[in-house]
C-alpha cells in the first residue's frame, strides 16, 4: 500500500470538501460530502482503528477549517470509518480470488461499489443529520434529508471514483 | 479466563470509537448552541430519572423513621380518642340513664320507687336460646352492684344479678328456668309465682294465682313488690289465658312485655334497704318462735 499515494489523495479530498463547503450551496438540506471518499478508498486491509482515526482527523479538520459546527463531521465520518471494514469484508468473502478489497481490486465492480458508498454514506448521514437536526426536527424531515443526502452524494462520489481516484490510484 | 483476541478486538475498537465519538460531542455540545440544549435535555433527563430513583430509595430506606413517627401519633390520638370517647360515653350514659328512669318512674310512680337508686348498664352478652338463659352486663363491684340486685327496663322486668366481678356482672334472666319472680295480676294484690316455661322467650306462666280470682285476657302482670329485688308495681306481662292446676289454683298464660332478643340497655336496681329487709326477713322465724 502506497500511503503517500492516499496521503496526496486525502489532501486533495480534503481541499475538494472545503471548496464544496465554502461555494456550493444547492439547498440547505443537501449537504455535499466528499470527506467519506477517505473511508471508503481505504483498502480492507487497513485496520478500522486507523480507519476511524483517519475518519475523524480529516473530519475534524474539515470541521476547523470549514464554517460548520466543530465535531460534526468528525463524528459523522468516525461512525463511517467504525463501519466500513464490516460493509466491506462479506464483500470480500463473496470474492474469495481477491485478499483485500480496494479501489484497484478486479473485483471491485460498480455494483459494489455504489452499494459500499450507499451503506457508508448512510451511516455519515445518519450521524450527520441526528446531530445536526439535534430534535429541533421531524423524524420525516430527517428521514428524507437522510435519504435525499445519501443518494445525491452516492451518485457524486461513484462519479469522482469513476472519473478520478480508480485513475490515481 | 482468557477472552479470545477477537473478542479484545471488538472491545478495543469499540473503545477508540466511543471515545473519538465522546470528543466529537464534547467538541460539538460547547460549539453549538441547539446542539448543547439537547445535549444538556438528554443528560438532565437521565439525571431526573437517577435523582427520583435515588428519592424512591431513600424515601424507602426512610421508612423505619416514618413508622416510628407514625406509631407515636397514631398512639396519641389513640389516647385522645379514648378520652373522647368515654367523655362521650359518661355523657351519653347519664341522658340514656335519665330517659329510662323517667320512663320507668312513668310507669311505676314515684313512691313504689322508694329506696331504690338506678344504675344504667349496657349488655354485653345476652342469650335467648337456651333454657338457662343470662345475661351480662358492663357493670361490676367497682359500680357498686352487689349480687342479687333486680335488673329492668322500662318494658319490665329482665332478672336478677347472680354474680358479679370487678367491671362485669352475671345475670340470670327472666328466660331462666331456675328463675321465679314474684308477681300479681291486675288489681289484686296477692302474689303468684312467674316462671319460663322455656316454650317461647315471649310467653311465660303466672302460677299459684287463687282460684277464685277473676282472670280476664289481657290483664296486665306486675311485680309484686313483696322481694327485696323489685319494687312493687313494674309491669312485666300480659295475661293471655289461663287454666287450673291440680284443682286448687289458676295457672296464667302470659306474654312477656319484654322482647329478650333486643336488650341493649337495662338499668339495674340497687334497693338500698335490700341489707335491712334481708336481716329482719331472717330473723322473723326466731321472732316468731319468741
Amino acid at each position: 500500500m502506497d500511503w503517500v499515494k492516499y496521503i496526496y489523495g486525502f489532501i486533495v479530498i480534503l481541499i475538494l470538501q472545503l471548496l464544496c463547503c465554502e461555494f456550493i450551496s444547492v439547498w440547505p438540506v443537501l449537504y455535499i460530502a466528499v470527506i467519506p471518499l477517505i473511508v471508503v478508498i481505504l483498502p480492507s486491509s487497513v485496520s478500522t482503528y486507523i480507519v476511524m482515526l483517519l475518519g475523524f482527523a480529516i473530519g475534524l479538520l474539515t470541521d476547523a477549517l470549514s464554517d460548520g459546527v466543530l465535531g460534526l463531521n468528525a463524528a459523522s465520518c468516525t461512525l463511517a470509518g467504525a463501519f466500513k471494514n464490516m460493509i466491506t469484508e462479506p464483500m470480500r468473502r463473496y470474492d474469495i480470488q481477491s485478499d483485500e478489497f480496494n479501489m484497484n481490486s478486479g473485483e471491485f465492480r460498480s455494483g459494489k461499489l455504489v452499494v459500499l458508498l450507499a451503506l457508508c454514506y448512510l451511516l455519515f448521514f445518519t450521524a450527520y443529520v441526528l446531530i445536526d437536526g439535534a430534535g429541533v426536527a421531524g423524524w420525516l424531515y430527517i428521514l428524507l434529508r437522510i435519504v435525499l443526502n445519501v443518494i445525491v452524494n452516492t451518485a457524486i462520489a461513484y462519479l469522482l471514483i469513476k472519473l478520478w481516484i480508480r485513475r490515481f490510484f | 479466563m482468557k477472552l479470545p483476541p477477537l473478542i479484545y478486538n471488538s472491545i478495543g475498537k469499540f473503545l477508540v470509537f466511543a471515545a473519538l465519538e465522546t470528543v466529537c460531542m464534547l467538541l460539538i455540545v460547547n460549539n453549538s448552541t441547539i446542539q448543547k440544549g439537547r445535549v444538556m435535555e438528554g443528560v438532565r433527563s437521565v439525571q431526573s430519572f437517577f435523582w427520583e430513583k435515588s428519592t424512591a430509595i431513600k424515601n424507602y430506606t426512610g421508612l423505619t423513621g416514618s413508622n416510628r413517627k407514625l406509631e407515636e401519633e397514631n398512639q396519641r390520638l389513640l389516647e385522645q380518642n379514648l378520652i373522647y370517647r368515654n367523655f362521650i360515653i359518661r355523657n351519653l350514659g347519664q341522658e340514656k340513664l335519665n330517659e329510662l328512669s323517667v320512663q320507668i318512674k312513668n310507669n311505676v310512680g314515684d313512691s313504689s320507687l322508694t329506696g331504690f337508686s338506678f344504675t344504667l348498664a349496657k349488655v354485653i352478652k345476652n342469650t335467648v336460646n337456651t333454657t338457662h338463659n343470662y345475661l351480662v352486663l358492663d357493670k361490676g363491684l367497682k359500680d357498686g352492684i352487689t349480687e342479687d340486685l333486680g335488673v329492668v327496663t322500662p318494658s319490665g322486668v329482665v332478672g336478677i344479678v347472680r354474680g358479679v366481678g370487678k367491671n362485669f356482672c352475671y345475670v340470670h334472666s327472666l328466660l331462666n328456668m331456675n328463675q321465679t319472680i314474684s308477681a300479681r295480676i291486675g288489681q289484686s294484690q296477692i302474689p303468684g309465682s312467674l316462671k319460663w316455661d322455656g316454650k317461647s322467650i315471649y310467653r311465660a306462666s303466672l302460677s299459684e294465682i287463687p282460684i277464685n280470682m277473676e282472670v280476664t285476657k289481657g290483664d296486665t302482670v306486675y311485680t309484686s313488690g313483696s322481694s327485696s329485688f323489685f319494687p312493687p308495681d313494674i309491669p312485666i306481662a300480659t295475661a293471655l289465658s289461663y287454666s287450673i292446676e291440680n284443682g286448687a289454683s289458676k295457672k296464667v298464660e302470659v306474654e312477656l312485655l319484654q322482647d329478650f332478643s333486643k336488650l341493649d340497655y337495662v338499668i339495674i336496681l340497687n334497693n338500698q334497704y335490700k341489707n335491712e329487709i334481708d336481716s329482719l326477713s331472717s330473723l322473723k322465724p326466731e321472732a316468731a318462735k319468741k
